[in-house]
């Protein structure tokens, strides 16, 4: 019966390289499917991010170019020309927001990917190596595990010229030790694994080792890190941003928010100018937060919620 | 029909039946299961993973969380007389007046309320986990969690004496007094399980149900520590439930050994007679799937296949797709649980669940040894011939 | 007391390292600090004199010819003697002074604000964690996914808006009433309190999340460790079930991941100290950076970083006091 049949050993069509790219593509869209409808939490996150990526991407095409320009016609409430009104320069804030999602996601996600790769980096080479080297990285990384991001942004930030470069820059160079120190455990757990070894004695060199062999078996981890630190680097974008330090002139959302502050919006009662810059930032990080919940969620069952089912009562029958 | 109930009769668990919910529906984890247990008498539940033996163990001490529910059944309790604790449980649950003609009135374990089911738990009955190392507190001292028990149900005691009575019950399972102070994570595997069975003993119950409880040790400490749940049951004439997937390890400890398989009891019988002649073909693979030292030699075959999926389990008799000496009626009708040989009755009959026993499907000479061994070859041959 | 020994040394080595960091940025930032507060300055409508910036360049030690480890040396040799030279717009103020006032402030709001937002986040998290699937539950816990979200200073923007402008109940700036003296008064004190209500509930609100998402995660899975099970299974009481075996080990990662968490939560203080005027190290830190005050920047930075040191040395010590397995020398 069906039950055995598996215990045989069975031929299996060798079919090695001969998928086209086409197939592949497919292959790999499949997979990112299924990855992000396995879980509720995982697919709403998704469809969040998703939009605020579109939005970034195309919105600007739809955004008349001079949103950003100053006008006489400043401080205006919302209404059907404005949708959320205009700053006390005249400026369409509504403009201004898709113009700042731009900014804030794809920056976000260049500094994303600049601290991804520091960790990756960092952690990959001291977990491999041990010894002194480990020593070493593993100190640097957990003293910048406990030093305060923000001052220490504030304070690199005052030595370099204001930029958005600069910031991602800043952000990248003090937010990489959490993904370092979990990638690192990760390796040391794989340093001594069949592969690995094998692969030492075919002689391949350190650096293919650890980024062609050891690194590939690491892409869940990292893809999860890379969630998690979307999250920091997004709002510490717009904290930097809120403080003055990035690009003045290009809007972003805490660009906008410093200038609502510092305009008194908040003393005038407009809501509609530093409401939705903070609600975006909150928003897309609730976004990714789900995506990040969800993995924990399937990786870690007994977090999952218990599905809603009908309690059968017993039935307490004396004989 | 059970007769002999008496004040004999510990336990009596009827047509006890436990569910997982799903999204997809029910999964039938244990479907209408009944055994008795003696007072003083260990019985083996024994089984492949998934089989349900620990699950109908936690429906017996209604320690099921979500999604598993009881569906149906009864677990009755009765209650040793003449011992002070028998009034006072009497006196706080629910007394069943006279069942089965026994005067002493049972206590229906799946009736209590939550406030009697603390009280009744750990005074009557007891379990003991089976990773040790999850069942202790990593935060607690040993002592702190023997002498937690103590002040919950004996609030009488003082301070002292409870620290005497925890001392007494480590030195009894054979761990030094100044281990008292240690935490779980100070002590190595064995001494942990040690610290867990003292713990259960903390208030003389009268029956322990034991889940794999030497699963996760090595061979040498296993053997220590059924040596010590052996001596301990006959000190204290208590009685256990003790599950486990090597049969082997039941054979030598248990008195009684049930045969789970999804769900269902299809063999219950005394260790001897399952040693001797096992009479459901299932027992006979499983028997065989293990190295036997002692007794003779029997190739070492296996059961070929898998335990069935709990959601789709196959029509008629569960085992049908793997069993070796399946025939017809085998694939419709659902065998039920009766004496094997004709005529046998009474407590110590062997109990089979299998058409082949049954007069009305086949007649004529009951199977040994060598006809199951012959048959599982022949279905080992022929699954891989396929 | 190894694990102390080692613990203690770590910190000693981060704290080193943080006065080397401190040290060494200027020293390898691309621009030229002097020239930027030069520039800076000038905006201000002030023509420095060449006087004045040889003085600026003498105050941040970047004048001499000195082979870099000597600087190296007598900077450490300064911090050492608590000389972090004078700042240069607090009307020549010597920086451990300007700083001897904000620090109180700053200690005072971050302490209670942690000890708040810590408290409650875990009673939050045991209990939506008990009562998982209820009400209570799938309100709360969705409702601090999206709080956990929301930036600091926002949410301080929005308390301000809210409660300070619209409706009015408490001041949004500055940190007591100003016309007061300082002193030991109930007056005072009571002005301190009253001023310290919205940024305190900024960042006890902002913080809270974080705490509460840990310890629920956390106390779900403890729930269904076995030795849970057992204790119920013995027939403990439900809180002693709860507290002492189900929560006093779910906490455990909360207090382990507590570096991490602190570093969020001083960041926000940074930003609502900002938010409010605050009289703290923050806000200092923040005009000082604009103004490109470097000493007091420097200084800044250092006290905050050892006020992190220095808590997260204390979160490390609760945790060895609470998990055994630590006092026995395995780092964990």
């Amino acid at each position: 019966m069906a039950e055995y049949s598996s215990s045989r050993p069975q031929v299996v069509p060798v079919n090695l390289g001969v998928k086209s790219f086409g197939e592949r593509f497919l292959d790999i869209g499949k997979a990112l499917w299924r990855a992000l409808t396995v879980n509720g939490k995982v697919a709403s996150g998704a469809v969040i991010v998703g939009i605020f990526l579109l939005v970034a991407i195309l919105g600007p095409i739809f955004v008349p170019a001079n949103a950003n320009v100053i006008s006489h016609s400043g401080n205006l409430p919302p209404s059907s020309a404005h949708w959320f009104g205009t700053t006390s320069l005249g400026q369409d804030i509504f403009g201004q927001l898709i113009l700042g999602t731009q900014t804030s996601v794809l920056w976000g996600f260049f500094s994303g990917i600049l601290v991804t790769v520091i960790s990756i980096v960092i952690g990959l080479v001291g977990g491999y190596f041990g010894g002194v080297i480990d020593e070493i990285l593993s100190f640097i990384t957990n003293v910048f595990l406990v030093l305060p991001g923000i001052p220490l942004m504030l304070v690199i930030a005052s030595y370099v010229p204001p930029g958005s470069f600069t910031i991602a820059l800043v952000v990248a160079g003090t937010s990489w030790a959490f993904g370092a120190r979990m990638l690192r455990a990760q390796t040391l757990s794989m340093r001594s694994r069949e592969f690995v070894t094998a692969a030492r004695s075919n002689g391949e060199s350190t650096a293919r080792i650890i980024f062609a062999e050891i690194f590939p078996n690491q892409m869940s981890l990292v893809a999860a890190n890379f969630v998690s630190t979307m999250i920091q680097v997004v709002l510490a974008f717009a904290t930097l941003q809120f403080l003055n330090l990035g690009d003045s002139l290009q809007p972003s959302w805490g660009g906008m928010l410093y200038w609502a502050n510092s305009q008194n919006a908040l003393l005038a009662g407009q809501w509609w100018w530093f409401v939705p810059p903070g609600a975006c930032v909150a928003i897309l990080g609730a976004g990714l937060s789900l995506i990040n919940f969800g993995i924990d969620e399937v990786a870690d069952p007994r977090l999952r919620s218990e599905p809603k089912i009908k309690v059968p009562k017993i039935k307490k029958a004396v004989a | 029909m059970v007769t002999n109930v008496g004040t004999k009769t510990l336990l009596e668990v009827r047509n006890l039946s436990v569910d997982y919910s799903a999204a997809s529906g029910a999964v039938h984890a244990v479907d209408k299961v009944s055994f008795s247990l003696k007072r003083g008498e260990i019985l083996g539940l024994a089984g492949e993973s998934g089989c349900g033996k620990s699950t109908l163990a936690y429906a017996i001490t209604r320690l099921l969380r979500p999604p598993a529910y009881i569906t149906g059944g009864e677990v009755l309790y009765y209650p040793p007389e003449g011992r002070e604790r028998a009034a006072q449980i009497s006196k706080l649950s629910l007394t069943e007046g006279t069942l089965n003609g026994d005067g002493g009135g049972a206590i229906d374990i799946l009736g209590l309320t939550p406030s009697q089911l603390r009280r009744f738990r750990w005074n009557e009955l007891s379990i003991v986990f089976q990773s040790a190392m999850n069942a202790l507190n990593p935060v607690l001292t040993v002592g702190t969690q023997i002498m937690d028990v103590l002040k919950t149900h004996r609030p009488d005691m003082g301070p002292e004496q409870r620290q005497r009575r925890a001392v007494e019950l480590l030195n009894l399972v054979g761990i030094a007094s100044d281990r008292l102070k240690s935490y779980p994570h100070e002590l190595s595997g064995g001494m942990r399980q040690r610290a867990v069975i003292a713990i259960a003993l903390a208030l003389n119950p009268e029956l322990i149900v034991m889940d794999e409880p030497t699963t996760a040790l090595d061979v040498v400490v296993q053997r220590e520590i059924l040596e010590l749940i052996s001596s301990l049951c006959k000190d204290f004439s208590m009685a256990l439930i003790f599950i486990t997937h090597d049969l082997s390890l039941l054979l030598e400890l248990a008195d009684k050994v049930a045969i789970m398989y999804a769900g269902k009891m299809v063999e219950k019988a005394s260790s001897r007679d399952l040693y001797l002649n096992p009479r459901h073909p299932y027992s006979y693979g499983l028997l065989n799937s293990f190295p036997n030292l002692h007794g003779p030699r029997r190739s070492m075959g296996g059961i070929p296949g898998s335990p069935p999926d709990l959601r789709a389990v196959p029509a008629g008799c569960a085992f049908n797709p793997r069993c070796p000496m399946a025939f017809g009626p085998c694939r419709s009708v659902v065998p039920v649980l009766k004496p094997a040989l004709p005529g046998a009755a009474g407590d110590n009959a062997q109990l089979v669940s299998c058409h082949i026993y049954d007069s009305r499907f086949s007649a004529g000479d009951l199977p040994n040894g060598e006809h199951f061994a012959a048959s599982y070859a022949s279905k080992i041959e022929g699954g891989k011939l396929r | 007391m190894r694990h102390l020994l080692r613990r203690i040394l770590f910190y000693l080595a981060a704290v080193w390292a943080s006065v080397t960091m401190n040290f060494f940025i200027p020293r390898l930032a691309p621009g030229d600090p002097i020239l930027l507060m030069v520039a800076n300055m000038q905006k201000s409508g002030i023509r420095p004199s060449p006087d004045t910036i040889r003085t600026l360049g003498a105050s941040l030690g970047l004048d001499t010819t000195d082979p870099l480890w000597l600087q190296y040396f007598k900077y450490l040799n300064d911090l050492l003697h608590g000389n972090f030279g004078t700042s240069f717009t607090n009307a020549g103020q010597p920086v451990a002074e300007v700083l001897g006032q904000g620090i109180w402030w700053t200690l005072g709001l971050g302490t209670l604000a942690v000890i708040i937002g810590f408290v409650l986040g875990c009673v939050i998290g045991i209990l939506t964690a008990w009562k998982r699937g209820t009400a209570l539950d799938s309100i709360l816990s969705p409702a601090l996914t999206f709080l956990y979200a929301i930036p600091p200073f926002w949410l301080a923007l929005i308390v301000v808006y809210i409660l300070g402008f619209v409706l009015g109940w408490f001041p949004f700036a500055d940190g007591y009433d100003t016309t007061m003296d300082i002193g030991f008064s109930w007056d005072f004190i009571s002005s301190v309190i009253y001023h310290g209500f919205l940024p305190a509930l900024t960042l006890v609100v902002s913080s809270l999340a974080g705490w509460m998402l840990v310890m629920r995660n956390s106390m779900v899975g403890v729930l269904s460790d076995d030795y849970v099970m057992m204790a119920r299974a013995k027939g403990l009481k439900q809180g002693h079930v709860l507290l002492m075996y189900a929560a006093r080990n779910a906490i455990l990662p909360n207090i382990a991941n507590f570096a991490l968490a602190l570093g969020f939560v001083v960041s926000g203080q940074v930003l609502t100290e900002i938010v409010f005027s605050y009289p703290g190290i923050g806000d200092t830190l923040f005009i000082a950076v604009g103004q490109r005050d470097y000493p007091l920047i420097q200084a800044a930075f250092l006290l905050i970083a050892l006020g992190v040191l220095g808590a997260n040395f204390l979160a490390d010590m609760l945790y060895a006091s609470l998990d055994p397995r630590v006092r026995i020398g395995r780092s964990a």
